[in-house]
């Protein structure tokens, strides 16, 4: 369940669209290179209160100008599994341990491109290091404070997000 | 090129990254191929194989790690006369210009951004050994 907040209500500079049109680029720019994976966004949107609907995620947390932000990727597993095991060459257990590490990889990938993306555009994000859990074990964000910027975008079909959270 | 029997050290903090760079060099031909989870357990390692007579010829490390990041196990090595010379490649997904020329003014040999395939680290590890064996004659 999410609730919308109107885009008056939001200020922050990571909001605005370039940033937007630079994480999907930093998304697609890496995907692209990990293999033919298809990739297509839905439109983005706003919510205080959010909870993820797919199984796997990745938090990164960053600084902007001393800003604290948080990144989260949300996966589903079919498209993980088949970016690993492409650079893999092996199988892998969508349940198991390794699909976290792999996912953190990913999302390490991913993040260095928006990051360099971003920076061209005069946003400078700080390095972050990725942590993968299972998203059941991951709290919502229920943060006053907070607000989260959702990209929603789909790998080969299978449904993902990118969250931008910000700290009031 | 190196030659089949080099001794090389992959450091990455995560054990996907470290297989796929493992991978990568097995079919390359190299099988003397060790492992770190970041720059501290590494620099260890280093030292480790140095005082026992058969050091690391050349290391592959990423940036972005806990305990000790990669950028820091370069200076380290860098700032020790019995490793300054080692072959050290960076292979990370930080892709921003100041990061590529932090890099290169600590004397990093080549710098890969991930994600990479198996044929750009095949043609980094050529330049590599050319520039350091190019050192070496000179």
């Amino acid at each position: 369940m999410s609730t919308a907040l109107k885009l008056s209500t939001l200020k922050h500079p990571v909001f605005e669209k370039l940033v937007v049109e630079n994480i999907c680029a930093g998304i697609q720019g890496t995907l692209a290179q990990l293999g033919p994976f298809k990739t297509e966004f839905k439109p983005h949107f706003f919510a205080a209160t959010w909870q993820a609907p797919t199984p796997i995620s990745v938090i990164v947390n960053i600084k902007q100008n001393e800003q604290p932000l948080q990144v989260r990727f949300h996966f589903d597993p079919k498209p993980v599994v088949e970016i690993l095991e492409g650079m893999l060459g092996d199988k892998v257990d969508p349940e198991s341990q390794d699909i976290l590490d792999g996912v953190g990889e990913i999302s390490n990938m991913i993040y260095g491109l928006i990051k360099t993306k971003a920076s061209t555009a005069g946003f400078q994000f700080g390095m972050g290091r990725p942590e993968a859990c299972f998203t059941k074990n991951l709290p919502t964000n229920v943060n006053p404070n907070g607000q989260s910027l959702v990209i929603p975008f789909t790998v080969n079909g299978g449904i993902c997000h990118f969250e931008f959270i910000v700290f009031n | 090129m190196f030659n089949p029997n080099t001794k090389f050290l992959v450091v990455d903090d995560f054990a996907t990254m470290r297989k796929v760079v493992k991978k990568v060099l097995t079919e390359l031909g190299y099988s003397d191929i060790h492992e770190a989870e970041d720059g501290k357990a590494a620099f260890q390692l280093i030292q480790d194989a140095a005082n026992g007579g058969s050091p690391f010829q050349c290391i592959v490390s990423d940036w972005n790690m806990p305990n000790m990041t990669g950028l820091e196990l370069l200076k380290a090595c860098k700032a020790d006369a019995k490793f300054k010379d080692t072959p050290f490649m960076l292979v990370t997904a930080e892709s921003e210009k100041e990061q590529i020329i932090e890099a290169a003014k600590a004397g990093v040999s080549e710098y890969v951004v991930k994600p990479f395939n198996a044929a750009t680290l095949k043609e980094k590890l050529g330049r590599v050994y050319a520039k350091h064996n190019g050192a070496k004659a000179a």
